[in-house]
């Protein structure tokens, strides 16, 4: 009997002895992991002296992109070379469908772990903000005179959330209509002539169209295709999605009904199922597919709404001779609508709610929105929102069907800059899916979105 | 030892011997790994959920208690995809789990063949079983892609030889056949189940067969009345735990659509608008509710199953 009792106490001796090794270990691992920079005392890196700040950035953008690359091999260096005393540690961290997020940096700040800086898209940082999630950077703003004036305005208003600031603004993106020249000229159409109102533009998409059976072995447009959004649609055809003034959404705007009525038709004269199988093989489970996948650049797809940042996509995939044969235009007049129409989207950098180096992470959003966009945008010809950056000479080089997008900047619409603003993106596309595959009519589900956010839109009104 | 008998006799006293205390605490701290796992991963999340689903809550600002509207805003179709998710679930249920029982079964009765390499088809048919979800979901959109896909090219090479060329379906792409695609990859998976059946198959006695055999049954008979009554027990386990595992089924339609469900929510699965809600729209508490009664729905469900089980699960023994 005291022989067990022995055993059981040596046993528990044992684990005490385990147990407190652990804990060391534990404790020391901690520490490890702790900030080596007392973030919040410092106003400003350089000024701390001698101690060391890593900051943790979390981008969708893969390390072997283009901006990946840039981000690697310019934009950190330079940034650390510009703030000594400060690191940066960046992980890919990807988006989920439809909503341009990450549930990982959503988890993160619920588990009060969050990166201390994040690459994050600028039409939902109201709705999160709303939500708290995000850090109030209007102070640091404030005492470093980054102000509005500096940015296009609308660009400005998405990193903004009852008066308050909660991200930098980065870049913009333009939209407007691709057209293949070539397939212009095979169909018997003047490929100087692109179409200037929808009715041309339905009936250039009949005779491009070609078929090969049963099947679609081209299209001369599919309207949802890439960024054929109802946004894009929608204001085309001179709808508002949202009354500022009532703060209400308005999805149901009879010109926005009127588009998707029109998205429909295409769906009706081509038959939905066909054209499934046709985009399916340029359609993941994440989306319509680019670089060598797209299908402008494969031929199958002879006019697409797209933005202007496939330009230099196109260049890296396409023949240098298949580059010179397509043109851009302005998207065409719908009927009633204004001559043309484009909306901008766009990125920007926030501090997540709970972040731990919070003056070091300011010192890098402000960077990654003045000197990091000029790096950017210089380096991979993109629309900046940092209004000294839109200086004619700069983009002189471009190529001019990029510039033909740069041109729109006083017309371009943006998103509505409203607390639910990434449930509405989610319900149009939804909406749009709905419409085209017959689950519904326009009109019904576009009052169903409507009335649905609206709902939600309510709760935050004071 | 005079400490030792006190404590025996105080022991007795109480009807407990010692060595069950000591047993009992040994046992308790082996078992404690376990159920500190299952308190602080399923006892806490279950009663958390249940908690937040009568709250309006974003996962990170204080809930705000809202009664009963999280419940009453799913079930009266103000989100019109609920329906659907659920109409969805439902139908993969119904369609995808007695085919599912039949085709594991008919693959276990084939394996459980005495014939030459049976240990290499066995490891065949086990094998997509152990490709991650995702990966085979992946490799599956390639298989059906409608355009380019190596089903579609298969299905198409001999009409066109024909010189009547024929679009093969739509698969995942369409809304007719996306369902039913699903169904066709969850045959696929049928392994996890057959190898339980397998097990099953090899338990029946033989002298029973031995016994049929000598009245002369073929060999339909002796499968419909002495092998699948014995086995009744194996399809009842299976029947359940697929009941649960397809009412929960996420992670398949999740990559194969991005999470959004389509074509046109036609692959739009409770558990995705589940997430939807609580990742997309920061309804943590509307989340909660479905997950509840997800919770209920699989309750009553394996409640009628195991009511009706006594008619038809068979444990041996017992006379008929």
């Amino acid at each position: 009997m005291a022989q067990i009792f022995n055993a059981v106490s040596a046993r528990l001796h044992r684990r005490d002895v385990i147990g407190r090794v652990s804990a060391a270990l534990a404790g020391s691992v901690l520490a490890a992991c702790a900030p080596q920079g007392g973030g919040g005392q410092a106003g400003a890196p350089g000024q701390t002296g001698a101690k060391q700040v890593t900051l943790e950035f979390w981008t969708p953008w893969a390390p072997n992109a283009p901006d990946g690359q840039l981000l690697q091999n310019t934009l950190l260096p330079e940034f650390e070379k510009a703030n000594p005393g400060l690191k940066v540690n960046y992980t890919q961290v990807a988006t989920s469908g439809n909503t341009q997020a990450s549930e990982k940096l959503l988890t993160a700040i619920n588990a009060g772990t969050p990166p201390d800086v994040n690459y994050f898209d600028r039409f939902i940082v109201t709705s999160w903000a709303a939500q708290g999630f995000l850090t109030d950077i209007s102070d640091y703003a404030k005492r470093d005179n980054f102000t509005q004036s500096m940015f296009l305005k609308e660009a400005w208003d998405e990193a903004t959330w009852a008066g308050k600031l909660y991200a930098t603004p980065f870049t913009t993106d333009f939209r407007m209509l691709y057209y293949n020249k070539a397939h212009f000229q095979e169909a018997g159409l003047d490929p100087d002539k692109p179409p200037r109102t929808i009715a041309e533009l339905d009936e250039m998409a009949e005779k491009l169209t070609k078929r090969d059976g049963a099947k679609f072995s081209r299209m001369g447009f599919v309207p949802w295709a890439y960024q054929g959004w109802l946004y894009t649609w929608g204001w085309l055809w001179g709808g508002e999605f949202y009354d500022p003034k009532a703060n209400r959404v308005t999805a149901n705007d009879p010109k926005i009904v009127q588009a998707l009525t029109w998205m429909v038709s295409y769906a009706q004269k081509y038959g939905i199922e066909t054209v499934d199988n046709f985009t399916a093989a340029f359609r993941s489970q994440t989306g319509f597919q680019g670089n060598d996948q797209h299908a402008f650049v494969n031929g199958l797809l002879s006019m697409v709404a797209d933005g202007d940042w496939q330009i230099a996509i196109f260049k890296n995939y396409m023949k240098p001779e298949q580059f010179q044969q397509f043109d851009v235009v302005e998207l065409p007049q719908a009927p009633g609508g204004p001559s043309t129409s484009s909306w901008g989207g766009g990125w920007s950098i926030v501090l997540p709610r709970g972040v731990k180096n919070k003056d070091q992470a300011w010192v890098f959003a402000k960077w990654w929105a003045t000197e990091g966009q000029k790096i950017y945008v210089q380096a991979l010809t993109r629309v900046p929102t940092l209004l000294s950056l839109f200086d004619e000479k700069q983009f002189q080089s471009t190529d001019p069907r990029w510039r033909k997008f740069l041109a729109l900047k006083d017309i371009v619409r943006f998103r509505p800059n409203i607390p639910v603003g990434q449930m509405l993106w989610t319900e149009l596309a939804t909406a749009t899916d709905d419409a085209i595959h017959g689950k519904g009519t326009p009109k019904q589900l576009l009052d169903g979105v409507t009335e649905r956010v609206n709902r939600e839109l309510a709760k935050f009104s004071k | 030892m005079a400490e030792l008998a006190s404590v025996a006799v105080r022991a007795q006293a109480r009807r407990i011997s010692p060595t069950t205390v000591r047993n009992t605490i040994a046992g308790l701290l082996f078992a404690s790994p376990w159920i500190a796992g299952l308190l602080l991963f399923y006892a806490y999340p279950i009663a958390a959920a249940f908690y937040f689903s009568f709250h309006d809550y974003n996962g990170l600002q204080a809930a705000r208690f809202v009664g009963l509207e999280n419940y009453t805003f799913m079930l009266s179709g103000q989100d019109p995809v609920f329906w659907t998710s659920v109409y969805n679930t439902l139908y993969y249920a119904v369609v995808a789990i007695p085919l599912g029982i039949v085709w594991a079964l008919t693959l276990a009765l084939l394996l459980n063949l005495n014939i030459r390499g049976q240990a290499i088809y066995r490891t065949i048919y086990f094998l997509p079983v152990l490709v991650p979800d995702v990966a085979l979901s992946i490799v599956w959109v390639q298989m059906f892609n409608p355009q380019y896909g190596t089903v579609n090219t298969l299905i198409e090479f001999i009409p066109k030889l024909l010189g009547h060329p024929i679009a093969g379906p739509g698969w995942l792409a369409s809304q007719v056949w996306a369902k039913p695609t699903l169904v066709l990859l969850n045959l696929w998976l049928a392994g996890q189940n057959m190898l339980i059946y397998l097990a099953g198959l090899q338990d029946v006695p033989q002298d029973l067969y031995d016994a049929a055999a000598v009245d002369g049954a073929n060999w339909w008979q002796r499968l419909w009345h002495v092998t699948i009554p014995m086995i009744t027990p194996v399809i009842f386990f299976n029947l359940i735990t697929s009941l649960i595992g397809t009412l929960q089924f996420f992670t398949i339609p999740y990559v194969l659509t991005g999470g959004l469900g389509t074509p046109a929510n036609a692959l739009m699965f409770y558990s995705m608008l589940l997430y939807r809600q609580a990742f997309v729209f920061f309804k943590f508490g509307v989340a909660s509710a479905m997950a509840w009664l997800m919770f209920l729905a699989a309750l009553v469900l394996t409640v009628i199953i195991f009511r009706t089980s006594a008619r038809w699960v068979y444990y041996g023994g017992e006379t008929r």
